[in-house]
């Protein structure tokens, strides 16, 4: 067990090495001069020069990708080409209203995938199924900016019940922000839930075609029990660790979103670093992302792992 | 596969088994194809409205009454009615010939970008897997870090570099799809590679090109269709999602993404403008669906008995 979690780090160094190389490229592909990128609009021929040196743009391409990355990893990633501001600091000022839309969107999506995904599952071909199964295939092809300004006419126009943008932090006035998140939170949860669900459906299935399932029938437990101690519990196993991969979905979708609510977090702060050319805030946020994606992937192999040992065996 | 990858193949078909296509109707096999595809009540209603949205798209100059650029000066704001029957946005456009006109770009991206990244992917895989040692190694590792970049950054990245655009954002959406299906077709290779009838073609002395094209190549078909048919409808979410994100498509010209980023300042005012554009990407994303389940129940039967 350890040896094979252990070899899933070592994997994943050259995957993180060369995504690195990657996004330090961002900035020497793009047409034009790099300095010019990095100290601004507005810099004086005397800031161009520092910023040249600093870079180390007259050494060789691999020489400034060491410096560059000695940098990163001493946590220093540079700062923005047009407020100035340290980067990790913009990064921690946005990373509070991402991390609350991602979670309260992770939690609807669990909840939504489950109400639609179980209940097909336990009786397939009802009308039941049907109506879950297009809910699915619903929530999987409506694209999520359509869905925002959707609740945003009905919510937020017409009724007059949500505020249509805005952002506060939970901490400050629990009941307030739960405003402003609701919509955002079921946008992102709607989603996700169009692949989750039907996943949770295929699982619960699969599951119930199991021997020990005709066995716990065939000694004559109830149906209820059957399927919630011994379907149920097995066939969210994969779906606990498939849960923990929306993470990745969610990021993508959370872009989105901030854009359609006028959200204040990373998604925003990138595009804002794209359509700007702020080539330092751009790097950092996709490096940001890259290894909390990468990490969250680690970690859902971990628990794989650990909720069902057999993997490690199928997988040496 | 890893648990990722399961959550993506539970809407599409990487897995997809091996099986002739044929219905007893060996000479016609497509035309075999499209008849039990026609019978599956998914492939009907997923046909059905591709084909609608695709012929309005394409028939868009015989269809209209205003070019999508004309602005009708004292009609801006108009709701649908019988001149305008989606509305008119901001400058007196008909929204409805915009929609028709951005449609064409949905689909010219959406199976561009997926014809691109078939093209480029299953060559790499082909070479991959037949090739292994080095080259595969190469070749992989570049999909993993490609992968390592959840899903619309990757497209950001690409925009970061080469600006704002429409191929910009089909190159994008390329690139992305690329990974999935190097990794079809080389697992395909690596399965086939160990049947006898490669071996058998080797010991007539045919080369390694041959063998991959005339031998292996035909049996990576079904697999790779199933993931075509299931990268479209998301190639198209993706682009819109650019367009939408002011990535993509750039106005004047007309894109589903552009034309709901355009409609969010005046919603109150004009809930219209949103809705149309929105409501066609959803049908065709939907549609698409539909004719890609349809697809993989053909393509893989076991599938059959969940559905």
């Amino acid at each position: 067990m350890t040896l094979y979690l252990l070899r899933r780090v070592i994997e994943l160094l050259p995957v993180l090495f060369l995504a690195s190389i990657v996004v330090f490229l961002l900035l020497h592909l793009a047409p034009g001069d790099p300095s010019y990128f990095v100290a601004g609009r507005d810099a004086t021929p005397e800031e161009l020069a520092a910023v040249r040196k600093k870079l180390g743009l007259d050494k060789p391409l691999h020489v400034q990708y060491l410096i560059w990355l000695a940098e990163i990893l001493q946590g220093n990633l540079g700062e923005s080409a047009l407020s100035g501001q340290p980067v990790s600091k913009l990064i921690q000022a946005r990373l509070p209203a991402t991390l609350h839309l991602t979670v309260a969107g992770f939690l609807v999506t669990i909840l939504l995938s489950l109400l639609a995904g179980v209940p097909g599952a336990l009786r397939p071909n009802s009308k039941l199924d049907h109506f879950c199964s297009a809910y699915s295939a619903a929530a999987f092809g409506i694209p999520v900016f359509w869905l925002g300004i959707l609740f945003i006419l009905l919510f937020s126009v017409r009724l007059r019940w949500l505020p249509p943008s805005g952002y506060l932090s939970i901490l400050e006035d629990p009941l307030r922000s739960m405003r402003f998140l609701l919509m955002p939170a079921l946008t992102l949860g709607i989603a996700n839930s169009g692949v989750l669900s039907r996943f949770i459906k295929f699982s619960v299935l699969e599951t119930l075609r199991q021997d020990y399932i005709r066995t716990a029938r065939a000694k004559g437990l109830a149906e209820r029990v059957v399927i919630r101690r011994h379907a149920l519990r097995n066939a969210l196993i994969p779906v606990v660790t498939v849960a923990a991969l929306m993470v990745g979905r969610l990021l993508g979708g959370a872009v989105v979103i901030e854009v359609v609510f006028a959200w204040p977090g990373l998604g925003r702060l990138l595009l804002d670093g794209v359509n700007n050319r702020d080539y330092p805030v751009v790097q950092a946020t996709l490096l940001f992302v890259v290894l909390v994606f990468v990490l969250v992937n680690l970690v859902t192999d971990f628990l794989y792992v650990y909720l069902d040992p057999r993997v490690q065996l199928e997988r040496k | 596969m890893s648990a990722a990858e399961e959550v993506e193949s539970a809407y599409s078909a990487g897995e997809a088994a091996v099986l002739p296509l044929d219905d007893g109707n060996a000479r016609h096999p497509s035309r075999a194809f499209l008849q039990r595809l026609l019978r599956s009540r998914s492939g009907r209603f997923g046909l059905f409205l591709v084909l609608v949205l695709v012929l309005l798209s394409l028939f868009a100059p015989l269809v209209v009454a205003f070019s999508p650029l004309e602005m009708n000066r004292g009609d801006e704001f108009e709701p649908p009615s019988a001149r305008y029957i989606f509305g008119t946005d901001q400058f007196g456009r008909d929204i409805f010939s915009r929609v028709l006109y951005g449609g064409r770009i949905s689909l010219l991206v959406g199976y561009g970008s997926v014809g691109v990244a078939a093209l480029i992917g299953v060559g790499s895989g082909l070479l991959a897997g037949y090739l292994l040692g080095m080259t595969d190694t190469a070749i992989m590792r570049l999909w993993d870090v490609l992968l390592a970049f959840p899903n619309i950054f990757l497209g950001i990245a690409v925009v970061a570099v080469l600006g704002p655009g429409q191929l910009v954002s089909a190159l994008a959406i390329a690139i992305m799809n690329m990974p999935h299906f190097s990794r079809i077709a080389r697992a395909a290779v690596i399965a086939e590679k160990q049947k006898e009838y490669v071996e058998a073609a080797r010991a007539i002395g045919a080369s390694d090109g041959r063998i991959v094209i005339k031998s292996i190549l035909p049996n990576t078909i079904p697999p790779l269709l199933a993931q075509i048919a299931t990268a479209i409808p998301r190639a198209i979410l993706l682009e819109a999602s650019l367009s939408f994100l002011g990535l993509g498509t750039q106005p004047p010209r007309p894109s589903w993404g552009n034309m709901l980023e355009d409609s969010r300042e005046f919603l109150s005012r004009a809930p219209w403008y949103g809705f149309f554009p929105g409501l066609a990407l959803f049908l065709l994303v939907l549609g698409l669906i539909f004719l890609a389940n349809a697809i993989r129940d053909l393509l893989d039967p076991t599938h059959q008995n969940i559905e």
